[in-house]
Formats: structure tokens, C-alpha cells, sequence
């Protein structure tokens, strides 16, 4: 029994060794803080806002506020912010905010999405959005666009279920999907 | 009339089904979790895929999320890898079934809490988008097929036929 649980034992370690070279390895560093994004995030002690590492690649973190309303959102649209559909294909083409690129986070499964290559890296403002309530595919796709340098972004929390619950237009098919 | 028994090498060959089955979705599950099956302009940011779909199923607590996005890929190659080798099958199985068992457990809880998630299953290969409750009973056969090699041993084509049991 011994020489069976020290065999298990041998087998953790080396994926614990591997995971450790790993982690110190990838080229692009990452911390728990980066992971972070959501309201739900553990508040820094200081600031008492999502905690973010000094180092992170992650997202400047801009937690939605009760100011990002629907009507805020078209605003911010009319005024040359992108939106960015982070729900899956089926929902994007059955009816999407008005010339909202789709990037759903499987996307990024695949390496470097080519829908990136149709976002500015100018500071245009880049509101995320997907479902509302629990969905958190917006706050993902808004960390993974972090990893490639687009940091300017919003996520809209309220989602597309708040945009059409304020009556605000919307458009169908998959133009502008990735 | 009776059935005879099946032979000692169908057994044996069953058991490396068994073996390649179990093992090899491991195997591929951790590989692409790691990135090491995309190309290199995966790599850097693979890991991070698993730890934000880890992260939305609120079970690991927020500050092992980094370590275990790590951890549970390497296992799953090397659990799997060994696996499908038959290095000290059963041990292998025994790791491999656990974890099986844990993302099936993982799995139902996010059925059954009704939340919104993405699977995150294989590393999203499969374009598996949400949790369904095909995905937990495809992990279910997957363990009993990891299960099986625990009780019986590796079967044909053992590279470390392992002859201690449990």
C-alpha cells in the first residue's frame, strides 16, 4: 500500500514540478489580480476597489456604476465607442446591438482572434457586453483583450437583455460577426 | 450451454481501450489546456483561458485559481500520458478517475446552481460552448473506463505492467 500511494505521490509531484516551470516560463505573466474584473473580485484593503497587481497585464479595471445605464451605453456609442458581443454566435445573429463586433470568449480557444485586428488600440473606448445577470463572458473576453493590449474597456454589466429592456434598437444577422 | 469466459488477452485488450479511452482525453484535455496543441501564439495565454473558466464556476477559492490552472493541466498530461502507456497503470487510473470525478462533480454543480457558464470543457476544443448534461455523463463514462483499469491493471501493451494492488 505504501508503494502505491508513493507511486500517486511520485505522480503529483512531477505534474506539481511541471506546473511550477510552467507558470515561471510563459512568456506573458500572469496573477490572480489579472484574473480579476468582476465586482465580486476581493477589494483591495486601501482602495476598497477590485485588486488589481501593479504588474498586471490585466484590464484597467473600470467596474460598471449605476451611470452605465442603456441609455449611457448609446451614448457612449454615438460618440465612437465599440461595442463588443461576448455571446455565443446563435444569440449574436438572432439580434445584437447595431454594429457591435462579435467576439465570444471561445474565440480566444484558438490563439489570437481576428476580430482584434477590427478594434483601435487608439483609446476608443471598448464596451463588453453579453447576457446580464450572472453571464460572465463579457468579463472574460475583457481580460483576454487585456493579454493583447486593448485595455480601454468597459464592461456593461446590465448586458443586452438591459439594452432592449430600455427600448433601444437592435439589428439582426451576423454582420460585423468575427 | 454456458458461456465461456472471455480470454485473457480480449481482457487484456479491453483494458487498453480502457487505457487509451480514459487516458487519452486527459491527455488531450490538459495538452490543449496548456496550449501546447495550438501553436505557439496560443502558449502564453492558455493557461489563462482555464483559470477565467475556473474562476466562473465558483469553486475554487479566488487565490488558488492561478495554482491550480497550473496544476490540473500538468496532471492531466501526466496522469493521462502515463496512462495510455501503462506506467503504473493503476496509479494512474486512480489519478485520472479522481479527476474525472471531480470536473463530472464540478459540472453538475453548475447544472444545478443554474448558472450562466461557459464548459471550458477540453480547453474549449470541441466549441462545447455551456455546461450540459451531455458533458457530465461523457465524463461519467470517461471515469468508469479510468475506474475499470483501477480494479483490473493495465492490460495489454504496459510499458510498466504494474502487479501491486490496492
Amino acid at each position: 500500500m505504501s508503494v502505491w500511494l508513493k507511486r500517486c505521490g511520485i505522480l503529483l509531484a512531477i505534474s506539481a514540478a511541471l506546473a511550477a516551470v510552467d507558470s515561471v516560463a510563459r512568456p506573458t505573466a500572469w496573477t490572480v489580480t489579472s484574473v480579476a474584473g468582476r465586482n465580486d473580485a476581493p477589494p483591495d484593503q486601501a482602495t476598497g476597489s477590485p485588486a488589481v497587481a501593479a504588474n498586471s497585464p490585466g484590464p484597467s479595471v473600470q467596474p460598471t456604476t449605476p451611470a452605465h445605464t442603456a441609455q449611457w451605453f448609446s451614448d457612449q456609442l454615438s460618440a465612437g465607442a465599440i461595442a463588443i458581443d461576448a455571446r455565443p454566435e446563435e444569440k449574436f445573429r438572432e439580434s445584437h446591438i447595431p454594429g457591435a463586433i462579435h467576439l465570444p470568449f471561445e474565440a480566444f480557444t484558438k490563439g489570437r482572434p481576428d476580430a482584434i485586428d477590427f478594434l483601435p488600440d487608439d483609446g476608443t473606448t471598448l464596451i463588453i457586453y453579453c447576457d446580464g445577470g450572472d453571464c460572465d463572458a463579457s468579463h472574460k473576453v475583457q481580460t483576454m483583450l487585456a493579454q493583447f493590449g486593448l485595455k480601454d474597456t468597459i464592461v456593461f454589466e446590465d448586458g443586452f437583455p438591459g439594452w432592449q429592456k430600455a427600448g433601444l434598437p437592435i439589428e439582426t444577422g451576423a454582420a460585423g460577426a468575427q | 450451454m454456458t458461456i465461456p469466459a472471455p480470454s485473457k488477452t480480449i481482457v487484456d485488450l479491453l483494458l487498453l481501450l480502457a487505457r487509451i479511452i480514459s487516458g487519452g482525453a486527459l491527455l488531450l484535455a490538459g495538452a490543449v489546456k496548456l496550449g501546447l496543441l495550438g501553436g505557439v501564439a496560443q502558449l502564453p495565454t492558455a493557461p489563462l483561458l482555464f483559470a477565467l473558466s475556473l474562476q466562473s464556476f465558483k469553486l475554487v477559492p479566488h487565490s488558488l485559481v492561478p495554482v491550480v490552472s497550473y496544476f490540473v493541466p500538468w496532471c492531466e498530461v501526466v496522469a493521462g500520458g502515463m496512462l495510455v502507456l501503462g506506467v503504473w497503470s493503476r496509479q494512474s487510473a486512480a489519478i485520472v478517475t479522481a479527476m474525472l470525478l471531480a470536473f463530472t462533480l464540478a459540472l453538475a454543480s453548475v447544472l444545478l446552481r443554474d448558472m450562466n457558464v461557459d464548459c471550458g470543457c477540453f480547453g474549449g476544443l470541441f466549441g462545447e460552448a455551456k455546461v450540459t448534461w451531455g458533458s457530465i455523463a461523457r465524463n461519467f463514462v470517461l471515469s468508469a473506463f479510468g475506474a475499470v483499469v483501477l480494479v483490473r491493471g493495465g492490460g495489454a501493451i504496459a510499458l510498466k505492467p504494474d502487479a501491486i494492488r490496492p
